[in-house]
This record gives structure tokens, C-alpha cells and sequence, in this order.
């Protein structure tokens, strides 16, 4: 059982890391900071406030890590959200798993509305199947212990024997727990030479990418749940504020959840899709 | 106030709960006491996130048409609580306008928008070089806007000024309309600056600054040196401010700081019984939490047994920029120092690596159910020992006290002082009470970097006294319905009669210590140089007409940003009530009021910066092409000379050329008398 004082040094902060919280500093949103978002919590526990109201601050964090990797006393803010999360709210919904359309080894995971099965069996010499996820294989459905087993157990069943090939780290996650063979869209096309990197955020210690973070380059660009489904308008604030930390020009993101909400921010940014769909062209 | 109509406008504007609750607070302790109580101050009517300066004056538009308050927020780092909630309010929440907008290191300066965190302000700047050298200890929590709004002080100040001396213009959103200052003052106008600049958001939204930036140090020196007792540092730390030698770190801990916050010991090499003894009590929380509660519900024994560790005192100084510029500060300074014994760099090379993070120790200390705060003060030298006694002694009655000297000045410094004690808000209230009641029966200002806010609102104003008129007059103008934060920044007016008309002259008195003279402001200069000189001193600035119409001519970014123009006014107002001003080298009691006291009253007298003539003698060399006068500072300078005095004037001036000694400071005129490129450029 989490206890009220492991939240309390973050409660009695002068938010020494609010400075990097990609949240905090995109929205402007004082609600965001990890301290503010550590106290709703712990108002909660305190008996102060009702669970929705500690849900609702609790969603405000992507779980990049940025706050501990940041925080001389190292506390794991993110952990500790997550690990109350599912005593705050109920499981969001995520889709049942569909089926595969077409048949052939290899399944081309397209989570967004772009459909590159057909490119990517035309680059590879191979048969591809199309297999349709818009929730990015119900990964709302990560912190939340209780229903994850039987969520990954129907998506084996659904996928079992194929190699699953995804363009985002949140299908990649999922895949790995269900212990499916699946491999990144970004090892399998070249990225264009002369763009700049951004690193999507994977969790606290696990940033990809090729550059350093520059400075004011925020550490995520909000696509990322509980944020992205819980608060999509202060999403699409942090999106806007790290579309304009890349500045102008051509940039890249080996994330396709990422690559669509910075293009739906403003960004001028592509992702291993657009890589594939333009080679194939 | 109808908020759709504002999202409308495109404003992003919320009445969730989540917004409004983390709006109820800034950090200020007394608050931080509450939320751990259960009690916080009410939660604002709406938070709203403008992104331009039209946006601003939209919200403030609609904000007057329905008599709304307004708080304008930044970071929310205040510790006197100037931006926490109230129940009526709309929070202008500034955080997304937290661009740079323009960086000219050619020019030295940078237009900032108020919302940029000071963090990533620097970040920014270092990308081109260069830097504000504002470095607050809260620097990753506050923004440019509170760095304006409640004057904030940085850790080099001693060398690059204090944030108020960084802003060379400002562009406000005032109820009245926009409105720009300092060097973007409109040709005619009064130049406002001096009252936005701590005015905690009571007369506009500040929407951009534009201040000054400096190159990045190429080297840095740092040295630890233990003094015997307080006072010979005192003695250490003045003679290195009044010798001209310009040191970027200056930092001084009492003997209980020495012990407990300085890095002396460590550094040595030997771990002293108490830090022993912490690294013990933080190890375990119940410990922790019995051995801190111990000796601060006996604050009297424990400050008591404090005083029998020893005298001795630790004093961190630091030089930086270019290399030969610094190893000659080094060389006038080995004598000063010598008073010390010399520690090497570790104590200031390990503050100086850790120098962001004492905030972390606060949780622990609220967490094991005690409180923290601080308190920063300052006076002239000449003061300074009786305000740190009575001060120590009046926190001392209720809570375990410390302080440490950070901020010093030719004429004066501030003391930082922290404690702790235990107990509800009403031992708070009483610590706070007796230790500002202590600060203006010795003379000192009761606010030196940290505003003023609700704790402090009724002493600033007692401080302030009857100048409280100035900020009437200014705020009847820009807020003449007085919605920008009200009756927080001076609630009541209490006024007295104020001290009675000086006697004597040219000059009224020297204060050989803080090197002050108070003068006559409608003496001819020269008579006031004569009778000055009889005691073998001089103007630090010699002006070029009578002080007094001097000062009021005087235009912003006429002077070197480390030059003093004024330390203290007397001034009468047409009913004769007469207000004084000016305790402290620098004070953040509110606005700068002295500069409108000059122009809304009859001055009696100036207190201007004064120095020794004779030796070391002034050596004038032509400016550097190598060198900008930022890096050399010299005393005074002219387009075609440039004036050192003190220990290092002939080093320094070797560098430069060829020095020809003794020349006499030239007499300056009020628009300034630097080369052009010096001055800041307009606004696109």
C-alpha cells in the first residue's frame, strides 16, 4: 500500500522540477507541475478530496520520467501514479481485438489512418497482413494490472504465429508483454538523411533517438497516455510547445504517435510511415 | 465575467477545479503550513492562459468591465504570498508566453517574454554566448515576469546587479492600456520602470522585458577563507566591494550557518560533530522527526548552545570573466583576504556546484511536522551589526536561527536569515511579527529580494511611508478601478509626519563606513565637492548641475549598470508631510518609489555615493578595443577614456594600453555620457 508520505516530499517541493516536465512547461498549466499533480494525489489519500478529483490530476502526466531523472532525491513521480492509478479510475475502454485482414506471415500493425501493409509487403518481398488499431493495442490499458492478463491473452489469440511489425513504442510494449515476435517499421526503412531528430519519450532513463535533447526541447510531446486520452486539449498545448522547441524544417521521429500529433500540432515532422509510403511511391 | 466570450477570442480560460485549486497558492511557508493543516486560501474564479499581449489586454478589458480582480502568475516561486488565491479572482497564468524573442549579444540585449522559466532563460542565452548571470536559487522555478514584479536578486549580484538593474524595458497591459518604460519610454513621459518593477502585479501585466546579457565567463575563480569572527569578515567583504574589485560571489555564513549549511568543514577534510549528527537524524524518520522537534520547541536553549560552537566564519568569494582581467582582481584582493586563513577552492568550488539545491531540504523539515522560512533584510555596513544582532535576537525568542550575507554592495549588504521552529501558525505569525518589528527599530528594510506580499504589506508600507503617495498617484492612473491585485501591495497608508527638515549644508552628513554623504540637492556641486573634500573624499559621480535636478533628469540606461546613483531621499510633500527613503543599499519593499518621490515633492536632501580621494590614485586610459566595459568595469567613463580607482586600477589599465595617471572624474550629464552602442535598441 502506497503510503501518503512517499508523495509528501513532491507535496512539500518548491517544484524544483517543474522546469522539465514536458507538461507543466507545454500547457503553461500550473495544475500540471509534478508537485501540484503529487498533491491532487495526495489530498486523495489524505482523505481530502474525492478519487475523481485525484484522477483527474493523475492523468495530467505522460510517465516520461523527466521529473526523477531531474530530482536530486530521485522520486519515482511516475511510478507512484501509475501504481494508484487503478484505485483512482476505472479502466478506460479500448477496442476488442479485430481480425487480421489478409493473410501471410507478417502483419503490418497500422494504428493510425494511414495503411502501409501493401508498401511494406512490396519493400520486403513478402505477403502482409493489415491488422487495424487505433487505441495502439489498448495501451490506456497498461497501468492497470486487473485487466491487462486478459486483454494481451485475446491479442495472442488474435496474433499468435505472426511477426507483428509497429510503428509506435506504445504497440511495441504492448506486443513484448504479449509475448508476440514484433519488430519496428524504423529498423526496416531508412529515415530521411537530412532531417533532424526528435527523440520520443519511452518512460524515465529510456529516451531513443540519435541527438541530445536541446534546450527548450521538451522531453515529450504529450502523445501519450493517461495525457493524451484523459486531457486531449492540454495535449495538443504540450504538442504545440514542442512543435515550437523543434523550430522550423525537416524532422523525424521513429514514433508514429508521436509523428501524428506533432503534425497535428504544427510540427513539420515524419515518421517511419510516411518513410515507407514515400519510398514506395 | 463571461468566460465563453473570452474563449472566443481564442484566450484558453478554465473554471475546472484542478486549475483553480493548484491557483490557490504561491510559496509563501505560512501556506505550505496550511495545505498541510487543511487549510489554503480560497481557490480563483478562473485561471486564464493568454499567449500575446492583445490576448492580456482582452482579459483585462473584460476584467474591468465586471470589477473582477485580477492576479497576474507566473511560476508561483513568491514566499510572502503576493499571488496566492482569493475566491473572486481571475489568475493570469503567463506561462505561455515563455518565448525569447530576441537575442543581440552584439547589443547586450534580449527581449523575453514574462512567462520564460529563469532555467530555461539561461539555457537559451548560453546557446548565443551569453547570459543574464541571474542565477536565484529558485531559478528553475520562477519566471522573467517575478524576477520584475517582486525585484529579485541572484547569486552573482554583487558583480552583474540584481534583476531590476538587468531590465532595461519593459512593455506593460495596464486597465488604462499598454504602456512601455525604461529605455521604451515614450520621448516626453515619465519613465515608469522604476514602479512596475515591484509592483506584484498591482498596476499591469508585465508582457515582455527587454534586459541586459552579458558574454559568458571564460574563467572562474572561487576561494573559501575562514575569518575569526563576523565582523572581520564584515570588514573583508566591504573593503573588497568599496576597493572596486567587483566579485561575482560573495557569500558570508554566520557561525551557525558556517557549521551547518557551509561546506567548510567537509572540505577540510574532517566532518563536524554536527553534520555527523544530521547525517544520523536523516537517515531515519522517526529520528529525524524526534530530533528536529527537540531543539525547536526550545528555539531560546538551542540558539544559545549554538553561540558556544565558535566564532569562526566562513566567507566564499568568487572572480569571473575574462582571464587577465580576473588574475588581476586576484592579486588586489590577496591583500583584503589576508585577514582569512585560506582554504582553498573547495568550499567555493562546492557551493558553487550545489548552489541550486538547498530547496530540496524543505520538504524533510515540513514533513517531520516543523516549518522553514527566511527572512532577507539589509541595511548600510554602518548598520548591519546592529541589524543582524537585533534580528537574530528576535527570531532567536521562537525559532532556531541562521543567516548568511549574499547580496553586498559598496554602501551596504543584506543578511539572508533561515529558521526553523515548530508549532502552529500562530508561533509563525510570532516569529515574523518580532523579527520585522526588529528590522525597522534598527534601521534596515524589511525586504531585501523577496517582495512583499501579504506577510510583509503592512511593514513595507510603514517602511515606505508617506512615498506611499507616489504609488496612489501612479495606480490612479493605470488601475483607477483598482482591480490588479488589490489591497495587497500597501493596503493601508499609514502615514506620520516624517522626519523634520535636515539642518546645515552643503552637506548634512558623512557616513565614512558605507561611504555616504547626505547632501543638499540645490547645491552647487562644486560647493558640495569643497566641503567633502575637507575629509578627504569626493562624488563617486560628480554631476553637471545641482543633484537634485540631476536625479530628476537622469534617464534609464544612462549610467554603467554598476554605478550608484542615489542611495537615500528626503522629501516633503505640499501639506508637509515628508517621507525618507532609501535604508538599505537596495530594498524590495515594493516599487522603487524614490525616483516618483522626486518629481511629486519638494527634496531636503540626497544620499549619494561617496569615495576616498588620493590613493590609490585614479589611472584613465582610452577604452579597449579588446575589452568591453562590462568585463573591466571601469569607475567612470567618457567615449574617449575610461577612470579606474582602487587596488587593481593599474593592472587593469595596463591591460588596456597605455595609462596616464591622475586625471579627475568628468562631470556627468543626466542623459549619460557612454559611446553609443551602449545604449539599448527600440522595440520592432
Amino acid at each position: 500500500m502506497t503510503s501518503p508520505r512517499e508523495f509528501e516530499f513532491c507535496v512539500f517541493c518548491p517544484r524544483l522540477c517543474r522546469h522539465v516536465c514536458p507538461v507543466a512547461v507545454g500547457s503553461g498549466r500550473e495544475a500540471a507541475t509534478p508537485s501540484a499533480v503529487m498533491t491532487g494525489v495526495w489530498s486523495w489519500l489524505q482523505g481530502r478530496t474525492a478519487p475523481g478529483a485525484a484522477a483527474e490530476v493523475a492523468d495530467l502526466c505522460t510517465r516520461c520520467g523527466a521529473c526523477t531523472e531531474a530530482c536530486k532525491l530521485d522520486r519515482p513521480v511516475g511510478d507512484l501514479l501509475a501504481e494508484l492509478r487503478p484505485r483512482l479510475e476505472r479502466p478506460p475502454a479500448v477496442a476488442t481485438p479485430g481480425v487480421v485482414e489478409g493473410g501471410g506471415e507478417w502483419v503490418a500493425v497500422e494504428s493510425d489512418d494511414r495503411r502501409w501493409s501493401e508498401a511494406l509487403a512490396d519493400r520486403i518481398g513478402r505477403p502482409v497482413g493489415r491488422f487495424r488499431t487505433p487505441d495502439h493495442l489498448g495501451a490506456a490499458l497498461l497501468e492497470f494490472p486487473a485487466v491487462l492478463p486478459r486483454h494481451l491473452a485475446a491479442l495472442r489469440s488474435r496474433l499468435a504465429g505472426r511477426n507483428l511489425v509497429v510503428s509506435s513504442e506504445d504497440c511495441l510494449r504492448i506486443a513484448q508483454l504479449a509475448e508476440l515476435p514484433v519488430q519496428r517499421l524504423s529498423e526496416l526503412v531508412p529515415s530521411p538523411p537530412d532531417a533532424r531528430a526528435h527523440r520520443p519519450c519511452h518512460g524515465a532513463g529510456q529516451h531513443a533517438g540519435d541527438a541530445p535533447r536541446r534546450p527548450g526541447e521538451l522531453a515529450c510531446c504529450g502523445a501519450r497516455d493517461p495525457l493524451l486520452t484523459a486531457h486531449p486539449d492540454i495535449a495538443t498545448a504540450v504538442g504545440e510547445a514542442a512543435a515550437y522547441g523543434l523550430g522550423p524544417g525537416a524532422i523525424r521521429t521513429t514514433d508514429s504517435r508521436c509523428g501524428r500529433h506533432l503534425v497535428r500540432c504544427g510540427a513539420e515532422i515524419t515518421d517511419p510511415v510516411d518513410w515507407l509510403l514515400a519510398a514506395s511511391a | 465575467m463571461d468566460l465563453d466570450a473570452l474563449r472566443t477570442l481564442g484566450i484558453d480560460i478554465s473554471n475546472r477545479a484542478m486549475d483553480r485549486d493548484a491557483a490557490r497558492r504561491d510559496l509563501w511557508p505560512r501556506d505550505t503550513l496550511g495545505l498541510r493543516e487543511g487549510e489554503l486560501p480560497d481557490a480563483p474564479r478562473a485561471v486564464a492562459w493568454p499567449r500575446s499581449a492583445e490576448q492580456v489586454a482582452a482579459l483585462l478589458a473584460a476584467a474591468a468591465e465586471s470589477g473582477t480582480p485580477v492576479v497576474p502568475y507566473g511560476a508561483g516561486s513568491g514566499v510572502c504570498g503576493a499571488a496566492a488565491g482569493r475566491s473572486d479572482a481571475l489568475v493570469i497564468d503567463l506561462k505561455r508566453m515563455n518565448r525569447v524573442l530576441e537575442v543581440d549579444p552584439d547589443r547586450g540585449t534580449a527581449r523575453l517574454q514574462p512567462g520564460l522559466l529563469g532555467q530555461h532563460m539561461e539555457e537559451a542565452l548560453a546557446e548565443q554566448g551569453c547570459m543574464t548571470a541571474h542565477s536565484p536559487s529558485s531559478i528553475m522555478c520562477s519566471t522573467v515576469g517575478g524576477y520584475v514584479a517582486a525585484r529579485s536578486a541572484g547569486q552573482f549580484s554583487s558583480r552583474y546587479g540584481v534583476f531590476d538593474d538587468m531590465t532595461l524595458g519593459l512593455r506593460v497591459q495596464t486597465p488604462s492600456g499598454p504602456l512601455s518604460c525604461g529605455t521604451w519610454t515614450p520621448a516626453g513621459d515619465e519613465d515608469l520602470l522604476p514602479v512596475i518593477t515591484g509592483s506584484e502585479g498591482g498596476l499591469g501585466v508585465i508582457t515582455e522585458a527587454l534586459v541586459r546579457v552579458v558574454p559568458l565567463p571564460r574563467t572562474r575563480w572561487l576561494r573559501g577563507a575562514a575569518f575569526r569572527d563576523l565582523p572581520a569578515a564584515w570588514e573583508a567583504m566591504r573593503a573588497l566591494l568599496q576597493a572596486d574589485l567587483w566579485p561575482s560571489v560573495l557569500r558570508l555564513y554566520d557561525p551557525l550557518d558556517t557549521r551547518i549549511g557551509g561546506p567548510s568543514r567537509k572540505q577540510r577534510g574532517r566532518t563536524s560533530v554536527i553534520r555527523r549528527l544530521r547525517n544520523v537524524v536523516g537517515s531515519t524518520p522517526s529520528t529525524h522527526r524526534l530530533l528536529l522537534e527537540l531543539p525547536l520547541s526550545l528555539p531560546r536553549l538551542t540558539n544559545r548552545l549554538a553561540t558556544g560552537l565558535g566564532d569562526e566564519v566562513l566567507l566564499i568569494v568568487g572572480f569571473e570573466g575574462e582571464p587577465e582581467v580576473v588574475e588581476a582582481a586576484v592579486r588586489a584582493a590577496g591583500p583584503i583576504l589576508a585577514d582569512g586563513r585560506d582554504l582553498g577552492p573547495g568550499p567555493g568550488e562546492t557551493w558553487f556546484s550545489h548552489r541550486h539545491e538547498v530547496s530540496y531540504k524543505l520538504a524533510p523539515i515540513f514533513m517531520a511536522g516543523a516549518w522553514a522560512d527566511t527572512m532577507e533584510v539589509a541595511s548600510s555596513w554602518t548598520n548591519l551589526p546592529a541589524l543582524y544582532e537585533g534580528v537574530r535576537t528576535a527570531i532567536g525568542e521562537h525559532a532556531l536561527v541562521m543567516a548568511h550575507f549574499s547580496h553586498a554592495y559598496r554602501e551596504g549588504c543584506s543578511i539572508y536569515f533561515s529558521f526553523a521552529g515548530s508549532g502552529s501558525t500562530e508561533v509563525y505569525d510570532a516569529v515574523w511579527t518580532a523579527g520585522l518589528e526588529a528590522v525597522r527599530a534598527a534601521g534596515g528594510t524589511v525586504t531585501h529580494h523577496h517582495g512583499v506580499g501579504q506577510l510583509k504589506c503592512h511593514q513595507a508600507a510603514l517602511e515606505q511611508g508617506a512615498a506611499v503617495r507616489v504609488w496612489r498617484d501612479i495606480q490612479r492612473r493605470l488601475d483607477p478601478a483598482r482591480i490588479m491585485n488589490p489591497d495587497r501591495l500597501f493596503p493601508t497608508a499609514p502615514e506620520r509626519p516624517g522626519p523634520p527638515p535636515p539642518r546645515g549644508g552643503p552637506v548634512f552628513s558623512v557616513d565614512r563606513i558605507s561611504l555616504l554623504a547626505a547632501v543638499d540637492p540645490a547645491a552647487n556641486p562644486a560647493e558640495i565637492q569643497t566641503r567633502l573634500g575637507r575629509d578627504g573624499l569626493t562624488l563617486r559621480l560628480p554631476p553637471d548641475r545641482p543633484l537634485g535636478d540631476w536625479l530628476r533628469a537622469l534617464r534609464r540606461g544612462a549610467l554603467d549598470p554598476w554605478a550608484t546613483p542615489l542611495f537615500g531621499v528626503q522629501a516633503r510633500f505640499d501639506d508637509g508631510v515628508s517621507a525618507r527613503l532609501g535604508f538599505a543599499p537596495r530594498s524590495a519593499a515594493g516599487p522603487d518609489l524614490r525616483w516618483g518621490l522626486l518629481r511629486r515633492a519638494r527634496v531636503e536632501m540626497v544620499e549619494v555615493p561617496v569615495r576616498p580621494v588620493g590613493a590609490p590614485p585614479t589611472v584613465v586610459t582610452a577604452p579597449s578595443e579588446r575589452y568591453t566595459a562590462e568585463q573591466v568595469r571601469p569607475a567612470w567613463r567618457t567615449p574617449s577614456a575610461w577612470g579606474f580607482c582602487g587596488p587593481a586600477a593599474a593592472d587593469v589599465a595596463q591591460l588596456l594600453g597605455s595609462p596616464a595617471e591622475d586625471a579627475p572624474p568628468p562631470s556627468i550629464p543626466p542623459t549619460g555620457h557612454l559611446a553609443p552602442a551602449t545604449s539599448a535598441p527600440e522595440a520592432p
